[in-house]
């Protein structure tokens, strides 16, 4: 048994001291002598990306649909009349001033029913010498009014009758419609044929308020003359004033406390004015207006003298009247201006698409522009006026071409043509810069440049103007906008210089990328280095990486790519300070430097003289 | 001493503690202790590498097997050895200074373990050269380098074996065995064995790393074993 035990501990005593010795040491890679690498980091760059525009001169209306929600583009938090007072009264804080401008003088609109009477003579004006009308409505808060929690309403009228006595107001009226609505009629004609009326909702009247004559500026709510709102008052009545025998006139300065039942509104919260973008609350109102009083000092509602819209009008209490925002209308939009609206629908009349950074093509390539609906193999390519540019001026112009490539340093180009001949046959709304063989007549699969919106459908938003977008259209189907992205580690090791590039963009269709290397300031030093490629073992040339579908492709982008370049001597690298790759297109002229920088990194030039 | 190495000689004094039980079924154990020398598989990164050849390694082990019959035994075995895990299956270790790379291979030696049960079947042909077959299933544990890994973790999976030898009979009852074993690894992944974190391995010039990281790792490998071992019975008696 002793030599059994021996036989079996002894080799495990050895092993055991075996196991706890260790002298690995790390064995250093040279190459060519050399024991480490000259890094180079390569970061996106994104100088130079292809863009353009897309304009027209204009959209040709076709209809308006006064369905659509807010169709005239008129639904605002704050009307059109919330602006800095032009007297300078109250500094540049917005306020409601019911002119709306910068006028001397100005009548209300008289459009709705009741009609407003005297309306022919009644306006407002500036009694102290300054320019625009006083019509002031001052939210509480405003540095100019002074008071945190008091709003004031100081309205001048003249041309009164001597003695009248007339009554302000604030109502919310809702609308009875006939025919069209007044505000979609005027803006779209300029003219009403049945004027809409105004009226208090069933249950929503009960005049309350101040009738007396108005207290003056008092901004101090604990004063019992401070206006004080009434819960549910329709309409709420701001104070009374009557016209002077000789002035023909009345002025009313009168601060109104803030309710705490008002809402958020034009001018901030706790305001009595509904926003122009929701319909007011029970407690908000729509109109300003100014009644002639009767004998017993109530208003005559049937004789309105100044009538201001603030809100949008409602349908019934809480129901807002689609377009019917404020203030109403006094004129019509041109069709040009409908067409932009919400509601407009049309066309473009003409087009201009430029292309930015474009390349001069080998021969057998060319540029061609087509018209494309967006989602369909619908397509036509475009004849029209070409303009070939460097930078922005012009070099030349071709004149009823479908196709040109790019001559006398030219590298940028604007395109030309009337839209109408090609609308009549399709309702495009895309044009495409494509890369094409010379006479081609079917829409080729390289189309990097493209500018939509050349249909204005109703709720959509048209553009005169629109930056053109890079990248692979592909007929409106799996779109893919360009950029530069991504980032590359590597260096010069002795005579080699290796990068390896990450998260690269996949290129537009018919295009690649290449990397070069360059010198800052002597541009005639200039080497291509070539495609990129795969990382190894595969070193697969990535020229197709645009249409490659498998490693390393994935969906939007090359997950990993290189590029290698080895010289017979590492001074060989010493002309260069800039090691970048650009983006060109696959047809372009190989010697030229491509304009797209997408990777760019700088040769510390280590060791050279 | 690495701790878990302890645990190698623990397992080995208990077949011991095993072997010494001859009193309760005096005759029916039989103890081998082997020495031999192991190549591990081609892609395991423990035996190969470029050059081609299959490396050696010094390998030991000790079984204790039970009698269940005259020709069929079944008990506990344990083998152990060191070997190397080699740099030619991992990426370069890539170190930058500034704006300097630094480019190094680095191995890593390991210990290997396996352990578990095992049967053997006599081949009755007669006479002093006795043919017999040997199987087994069990566990191998790999103990990298606890001063490159900064850790005590081993790489574990499952151990099959088979294979076979061949017995010369001595005098006293005692064995002399030559044998051929196949231990085969489940699942098995040499990169476990990098010595080198991930952040420092080389992925900015590919080219520069080892053919062998590419290489395939296969499901299965196979680690052939071939020992010269002497079987005795503790209790001095018993017959073969």
């Amino acid at each position: 048994m002793r030599f059994a035990r021996l036989v079996i501990l002894g080799p495990l005593v050895l092993a055991s001291w075996a196991a706890c010795s260790h002298n690995e040491a790390p064995t250093a890679v040279t190459r060519g002598g050399a024991v480490s690498a000259s890094s180079i980091d390569m970061l996106a760059s994104g100088l130079n990306t292809p863009g353009g525009t897309r304009a027209v001169n204009k959209f040709v209306l076709s209809s308006f649909d006064t369905s659509v929600t807010d169709a005239f583009g008129r639904a605002t938090t704050n009307p059109p009349h919330f602006i800095a007072d032009p007297n300078g009264y109250y500094g540049s804080t917005p306020l409601y001033l019911g002119v709306g401008a910068n006028v001397g003088t100005y009548t209300t609109p008289n459009i709705l029913l009741p009609a407003l009477v005297d309306a022919d003579t009644v306006e407002s004006y500036n009694p102290y010498g300054t320019t625009a009308a006083v019509t002031y409505i001052v939210p509480g808060g405003h540095p100019g009014n002074g008071g945190a929690n008091s709003w004031e309403f100081w309205y001048v009228l003249h041309h009164l009758i001597p003695g009248q006595r007339y009554i302000f107001g604030l109502v919310r009226y809702v609308l009875v419609q006939r025919g069209t609505l007044d505000w979609s009629e005027m803006l779209q004609t300029g003219a009403i044929t049945q004027p809409d009326s105004l009226v208090f909702a069933p249950a929503d009247f009960n005049p309350a308020g101040n009738k007396a004559d108005d207290n003056g500026y008092i901004l101090d709510c604990t004063n019992p003359a401070e206006g004080v709102p009434v819960a549910g008052a329709n309409p709420y009545f701001i104070a009374g004033k009557t016209a002077g025998a000789t002035s023909h006139r009345v002025i009313i300065d009168h601060t109104v406390c803030s309710d705490p039942a008002w809402q958020d509104g034009f001018g901030g919260p706790k305001s009595p004015v509904g926003a122009n973008n929701a319909p007011p609350t029970s407690s908000q109102y729509n109109f300003l207006v100014v009644w002639k009083a009767k004998a017993d000092s109530t208003p005559d509602y049937t004789q309105p003298v100044w009538r201001e819209q603030i809100a949008p009008v409602l349908r019934a209490p809480g129901q807002l009247a689609n377009n019917g925002y404020a203030p109403i209308p006094t004129a019509a939009l041109t069709a040009a201006q409908l067409v932009l609206k919400p509601g407009g629908v049309g066309r473009a009349d003409s087009v201009k698409f430029t292309a930015t950074k474009l390349m001069t093509l080998a021969p057998g390539a060319v540029y061609q522009t087509w018209l494309q609906i967006s989602g369909t193999t619908t397509a036509q390519k475009v004849t029209g006026r070409v303009i070939r540019l460097k930078d922005a001026t012009v070099v030349d112009t071709l004149t009823g071409v479908s196709e040109f490539t790019l001559s006398g340093g030219a590298n940028s180009a604007r395109v030309e043509f009337a839209f109408a001949p090609y609308d009549s046959v399709a309702h495009y709304d895309m044009a495409t810069l494509t890369v094409a063989s010379p006479g081609g007549t079917t829409l080729p699969a390289s189309q990097p440049y493209w500018g939509g919106g050349l249909q204005k459908a109703a709720t959509k938003t048209g553009s005169l103007s629109l930056a053109a977008t890079f990248g692979s259209f592909n007929g409106g189907t799996n779109t893919l906008i360009w950029g530069a992205t991504g980032w590359g580690a590597g260096g010069l090791f002795d005579n080699e210089l290796r990068e390896v590039l990450y998260r690269l963009a996949r290129p537009p269709r018919g295009y690649e990328y290449e990397a070069w290397l360059l010198n800052s300031t002597d541009t005639t030093k200039k080497v291509d280095l070539g495609s990129l490629e795969a990382l190894p073992p595969s070193n697969a040339s990535l020229v197709d990486a645009d249409t490659m579908s498998g490693l390393p492709l994935s969906g939007a982008e090359i997950t990993q790519s290189g590029f290698r370049d080895v010289a017979s001597d590492p001074t060989y690298y010493c002309s260069y300070d800039l090691v970048e790759v650009l983006l060109r297109p696959k047809v372009a002229v190989p010697t030229t430097v491509p304009p797209t920088v997408v990777l760019k990194g700088t040769n510390a030039r280590v060791g050279c003289p | 001493m690495n701790g878990k190495f302890a645990a190698l000689l623990t397992v080995g004094g208990l077949t011991l503690s095993v072997a010494g039980l001859p009193a309760q079924e005096p005759g029916r154990f039989q103890v081998t202790p082997a020495f031999g020398v192991m190549r591990f598989d081609r892609t395991s990164a423990l035996s190969s590498s470029k050059a081609g050849l299959s490396r050696l390694w010094g390998y030991g082990s000790l079984s204790a097997l039970y009698r269940v019959t005259s020709g069929f035994r079944a008990g506990l075995y344990v083998e152990g050895g060191r070997a190397t895990a080699d740099a030619f299956y991992y990426p370069l270790v890539l170190l930058r200074y500034s704006q300097t790379y630094k480019l190094d291979s680095l191995s890593q030696r390991v210990v290997v373990l396996s352990y578990g049960l095992a049967a053997t079947y006599d081949l009755p042909l007669g006479g002093k050269l006795g043919p017999y077959l040997r199987a087994g299933v069990g566990r191998h544990s790999v103990f990298p380098d606890v001063q490159h890994t900064g850790s005590t973790n081993s790489v574990t999976g499952a151990e099959f074996s088979l294979g076979g030898g061949m017995g010369y009979k001595t005098g006293g009852g005692g064995l002399v065995r030559l044998e051929l074993v196949d231990n085969m690894w489940s699942k098995w992944d040499r990169d476990r064995l990098n010595p080198t974190a991930l952040a420092y391995q080389n992925t900015v010039f590919p080219e520069d790393n080892p053919d062998g990281v590419g290489w395939a790792k296969p499901s299965i490998i196979h680690n052939i074993r071939f020992m010269l071992g002497f079987t005795f019975t503790p209790s001095g008696g018993g017959t073969q």
